[in-house]
């Protein structure tokens, strides 16, 4: 591993994280001071920021972001919270590291379907049939890299990644 | 009934008895239904508790609703057996004696491996509530509690009271004396594996509650915190640099300039061989709170008495604020503290507030106080 490599990742604006099967090696890698000093120096002078705590690692702009990327990456934030506040709903023991099963969640959206849940569910999604959403579901938690599957020949279990603790930072500084 | 005749009727029934373990089966053979295997109860069989308890203890399984018994009875016999040896001093009541601090030990063996086997299966419980699991995971706390103190009073017994009474009693306790100080040790460590646990599971199910309660707020357009929040400092946020259908940020040069840069790179800096190392997740503890000292109350005052064009800047420059910044002993940041208090006043509905949709120069949304 190599800042070059770690860039070539980084680059596409996607957020690693150290319990990663795919990208946990550049979180390792990062999670060394000196490498991260290196590596923030240098993007800084290409106008970027690096970012990251607890595992989990992003490049920011470093210039002001305009009233349309703003809006842009407020919206973004907030789909992800619904996501997560709809996963944590389903599944309250879900936490970065902790495993979850497709199966279970499907089971849990049955028994615990309400109001408040179908609110959720329509800010993230328009379609009506439960199973291709929750299969879309998973499919953008994957997107946001938020979860991950264990194995691709195992299509029910998804490792929680150390990402997660990145949005739950926030409501820490939340009244 | 011999031992070897039980093993042969237990193999022998072993498909009924395991549906009775799991509750799939209610009619059972003669032969079982008279042994000491089952009890009937009502229309239906279930395994008896001795039986059920020595599956229990040789799976390693355990009920949260375990109740573990003090050595109260133990040692207030091998107080009277003591006091009779040491009057009449006869081999009998030694014998006594020893055949108690053994089942003492035993006891704490036992006592041990239910712990220990409860802590696994409670911490990784994920079918019950938070509540309840908060709630069981205290009583079992207590419940360790009390047996940590018993546990520290038979130590006391077997070396205050026992250990020098004959040679016999010495040379046991000094045989298990290491066992026994292991036993202690890992209720100690269990204590604060599970006071942990407690702390970790409060703190999720808090994370839970606010998600909830922001979830609903940005379903009902009420989410100018997490607004607010967010553009306090955009650059130290992901999702800045959103993706493109290639999948690359959009804001960057395109594939052949990025390629050029990598070149770069990797001609500028040498490369670091980095094990993979095998997964953890460590969950840090939790930050202790600050207590914040700033006097809102002055800051308060001021803004109902002169009101503001903008509320942010107004907490920003005031002495009070950069009075605390000043006599901090930790670096705080006067934009993150302002930020803070700014929160406190905004969030709550006062219809003295009112908020713009435009941003000032920190890029936080300008509040007036009217």
């Amino acid at each position: 591993m190599d800042i070059a490599r770690a860039f070539k990742v980084m680059m596409k604006g996607l957020i690693v994280s150290r319990n990663s099967a795919k990208y946990g090696e550049i979180a390792t890698f990062l999670l060394n001071e000196e490498n991260f000093v290196a590596y923030e120096n240098i993007l800084q002078e290409l106008g970027y920021e690096l970012n990251g705590e607890n595992g989990y690692f992003y490049l920011s702009k470093s210039q002001s972001l305009s009233s349309e990327e703003i809006e842009q990456f407020i919206q973004s934030h907030k789909d992800v919270f619904m996501l997560i506040s709809i996963l944590k709903q389903l599944l309250p023991h879900a936490r970065s590291g902790s495993t979850i099963k497709y199966t279970e969640f499907v089971a849990e959206f049955e028994a615990k379907k309400d109001e408040h849940l179908e609110e959720k569910w329509k800010y993230i999604f328009k379609e009506s049939d439960l199973k291709q959403s929750s299969e879309k579901f998973f499919e953008r938690l994957s997107k946001e890299f938020i979860v991950e599957k264990i194995d691709k020949n195992d299509k029910d279990t998804y490792l929680v990644l150390n990402s997660l603790d990145y949005y739950l930072s926030f409501l820490e500084s939340m009244v | 009934m011999t031992h070897i005749e039980l093993i042969e009727f237990i193999y022998t029934h072993r498909e009924v008895l395991d549906d009775i373990y799991k509750n799939k089966k209610n009619t059972v053979s003669k032969a079982l239904e008279d042994s000491k295997l089952l009890i009937k109860v009502g229309e239906e069989y279930e395994l008896s508790e001795s039986y059920q308890k020595f599956i229990d203890s040789t799976l390693n399984r355990i009920d949260y609703a375990v109740v573990f018994n003090s050595y109260q009875a133990e040692l207030k016999d091998l107080q009277i057996q003591k006091s009779r040896y040491l009057t009449e001093k006869k081999e009998y009541y030694l014998l006594e004696i020893l055949s108690l601090l053994k089942a003492i030990y035993l006891k704490l063996h036992k006592r041990n491996q239910e712990i220990r086997t409860l802590l696994i299966k409670i911490e990784n419980e994920t079918s019950l509530d938070l509540d309840l699991l908060i709630e069981k995971a205290m009583d079992i706390l207590e419940k360790i509690k009390e047996i940590n103190q018993a546990n520290n009073r038979v130590q006391e017994v077997f070396y205050d009271e026992i250990y020098t009474l004959h040679p016999k009693t010495k040379k046991f306790i000094d045989e298990i004396a290491f066992n026994m100080l292991e036993f202690i040790e890992n209720i100690s460590t269990s204590l604060e594996n599970l006071e942990y646990f407690i702390a970790r599971t409060k703190k999720l199910r808090r994370q839970n509650r606010k998600l909830h309660q922001l979830s609903t707020e940005i379903l009902e357009e009420r989410d100018q915190e997490l607004e607010s929040l967010l553009t306090l400092n955009p650059k130290e946020n992901y999702l800045t640099l959103y993706r493109s259908q290639k999948n690359t940020i959009k804001s960057f040069p395109d594939g052949s300039e990025s390629s050029k840069i990598v070149r770069k790179l990797r001609r500028y800096l040498y490369e670091v061989k980095v094990k993979k190392e095998p997964q953890q997740f460590s969950i840090k503890p939790q930050k202790e709170e600050r207590l914040n000292l700033v006097n809102i109350k002055v800051i308060e005052e001021e803004l109902k008495q002169q009101g503001s064009k903008d509320i942010f800047n107004f907490i920003y420059e005031h002495h009070e604020l950069k009075k605390f910044i000043e006599s901090s002993a930790s670096k705080r940041s006067l934009k993150e503290e302002s930020f803070k208090i700014f929160l406190q006043f905004v969030v709550p509905h006062n219809p003295k507030i009112e908020i713009t949709k435009n941003y000032n120069t920190h890029a936080i949304r300008i509040a007036q106080w009217t």
